[in-house]
């Protein structure tokens, strides 16, 4: 006997017994009874196909078995959370759920653009990119494979802990876009008045067109408070907000295949949001311009309904948006595809919904551009 | 007739010659039935799968091509019926039951040499102990290990009923073995090689 048939042997009598285990007896009569039986059966004999197919799936572990069953299709945060609420009742961790399934959504509604961007002037990109959009991106792009997530009470856990640090990020970048938005009395002249605070350096009254794909990427960009209300968020001073943990719930901007500009801003809203922008402008901390981030979401939140204007398009347009001091659109220029043609107008209804806090500067022009 | 090999009895019953056929059935159907009766746990339907079996393999008579043994042929087809009852059963079946037809024969066979009742209520309960780590191995290497173990294929032969090349039906084996080393150890049969 080998060395291997010496391991692989089973203890005591058990080898001997597998090898010879009889099933109950049955006698001759039994065997002859059968056969006739089947005799008697092979006239309507028929077969399945399935029946010469090889028997047995492999067995985990076996040589050249991979195990597909056991990975899952990649799935998103998104995926992961929607499931996850639909099977868990509790309502202490649907709301956690929610709020990362609205944060994925805010991210994935201003995300695109700002990849894209980023990408298409990664050579003409001023600073070294900032993480955020890459982690916007992770935050809708699927995840690696891996294990199914199991039944078990850690699943909503798990969605609760990412929910928070979701929101921890959005709070944390709020509040940088707040020291960003308003410069702080160590950074303004105590004495100076007003006007003397605000007035830049350089004192150039026209208007510098800039354009977005210039804009250094900021955390600002990609970040919950980037959406169309974020800048109102930013303005406020103060520490941070609570309310900044309810942003990634606000309505989203429709999805692209619509013909007409859908991202609709109430206008009451915006007039609230200028009366409380104006304390911040009287107290003489109006920054020189927009920073890169309010910009970057002012149009990240209607650049989905400008894309609606040129669905069908072949090439890509370009807008150069005009904001006024006040933080509103004054004008949008078309050019490209879209110029002269009825998504022209479509384009400038869109981008003409665009809001930034208000700035020191006449007026503070940027370029983007509208790919379909 | 009954000395014709299998391969001249399925020529003979492809051309209609229900008699090679008869004889064909009465040549295997011991064999077929214990593996089925392994593979089920249970004696009525290790019958029916028998049967079936036979029955099954004549009205695929045109679809044997030769490159394998007939009863390989046949036990393919006598395994995937075994495994379409166990997979149609309505609950799962993992404990041994007294009319287990492997608990049954064993016992039936002691009896014949044994006459000592402390003996036997030891050979039951070894007997109890190998049918449950049989049952607690995977469906492919449980019907591997029947296979080869019990109903003493060759590797070549296993693989030609499976499927599969002739390495895994050697690690099948292999792996078994080593979880049932394990379960006969965990149930009081140390494994007296040392090794594990």
């Amino acid at each position: 006997m080998s060395e291997q048939d010496r391991k692989e042997r089973l203890p005591g009598p058990f080898e001997d017994l597998l090898k010879d285990w009889p099933v109950a007896p049955r006698d001759d009569a039994f065997w002859d009874e059968s056969a006739e039986k089947v005799a008697e059966r092979l006239a309507t004999a028929q077969l399945d196909p399935a029946l010469l197919a090889a028997p047995l799936p492999p067995a985990a572990g076996e040589p050249g078995f991979e195990s597909k069953a056991d990975e899952p299709p990649p799935r998103s945060l998104a995926d992961l959370a929607r499931s996850l609420a639909a099977e868990d009742s509790k309502p202490e961790s649907s709301d956690w759920i929610k709020a990362s399934l609205s944060l994925s959504q805010s991210a994935r509604a201003s995300a695109p653009m700002i990849a894209d961007e980023a990408r298409a002037s990664a050579a003409e990109l001023v600073a070294p990119p900032a993480p955020a959009p890459a982690a916007a991106e992770a935050s809708v792009h699927p995840l690696p494979a891996r294990p199914a997530p199991a039944r078990s009470g850690a699943g909503p856990l798990l969605m609760a802990g990412i929910g928070l640090l979701g929101l921890a990020a959005a709070a944390v970048i709020v509040v940088r876009a707040q020291q960003k938005a308003t410069p702080g009395p160590v950074a303004a002249a105590p004495s100076a008045t007003p006007a003397e605070a605000v007035a830049p350096a350089a004192s150039a009254p026209g208007e510098s067109v800039v354009s977005i794909n210039d804009l250094a990427p900021t955390a600002g960009g990609a970040s919950p408070a980037a959406r169309p209300g974020g800048e109102k968020l930013a303005l406020k001073g103060g520490g941070p907000e609570p309310k900044a943990a309810e942003a990634p719930t606000a309505p989203e901007a429709k999805p692209e295949a619509l013909p007409e500009p859908v991202a609709k801003v109430d206008e009451k809203k915006d007039d609230e949001a200028a009366k409380q922008m104006k304390p911040a402008a009287t107290a003489g901390e109006l920054p020189d311009k927009p920073s890169t981030g309010a910009v970057q979401a002012a149009i990240g939140s209607v650049m989905g309904s400008a894309r609606a204007c040129v669905a069908g398009h072949d090439e890509a347009s370009r807008a150069t948006l005009t904001f006024g001091s006040d933080g509103r659109v004054q004008s949008v220029a078309v050019s490209g595809k879209a110029a002269g043609t009825p998504a022209e107008a479509c384009i400038k209804a869109a981008l003409g919904k665009a809001r930034v806090q208000p700035f020191a500067r006449p007026s503070f022009s940027v370029g983007t551009t509208i790919r379909p | 007739m009954s000395q014709k090999s299998d391969r001249e009895l399925v020529d003979a019953a492809r051309k209609g010659d229900a008699e090679a056929f008869g004889v064909l059935v009465r040549r295997h159907q011991k064999r077929i039935y214990r593996l089925a009766a392994h593979l089920l746990r249970d004696g009525a339907e290790a019958e029916d799968v028998t049967q079936d079996t036979f029955v099954r393999a004549y009205g695929a008579l045109d679809r044997f091509d030769g490159r394998s043994e007939p009863f390989t042929w046949m036990y393919r087809i006598a395994v995937n019926l075994s495994l379409n009852a166990i997979r149609s059963r309505k609950t799962g079946r993992k404990a041994t039951t007294p009319d287990d037809p492997r608990i049954e024969g064993l016992l039936a066979d002691q009896k014949s040499v044994e006459a000592d009742p402390a003996r036997l209520a030891a050979d039951r309960q070894a007997a109890h102990a190998l049918a449950e780590g049989i049952d607690q191995l995977s469906e492919t290497l449980r019907t591997t290990l029947i296979l080869v173990g019990i109903d003493g294929l060759s590797h070549a032969e296993a693989a030609q009923v499976l499927g599969c090349p002739e390495g895994t039906v050697a690690w099948r084996v292999h792996e078994a073995r080593k979880k049932l080393r394990v379960h006969l150890e965990q149930a009081g049969y140390p494994d007296e090689s040392g090794k594990s």
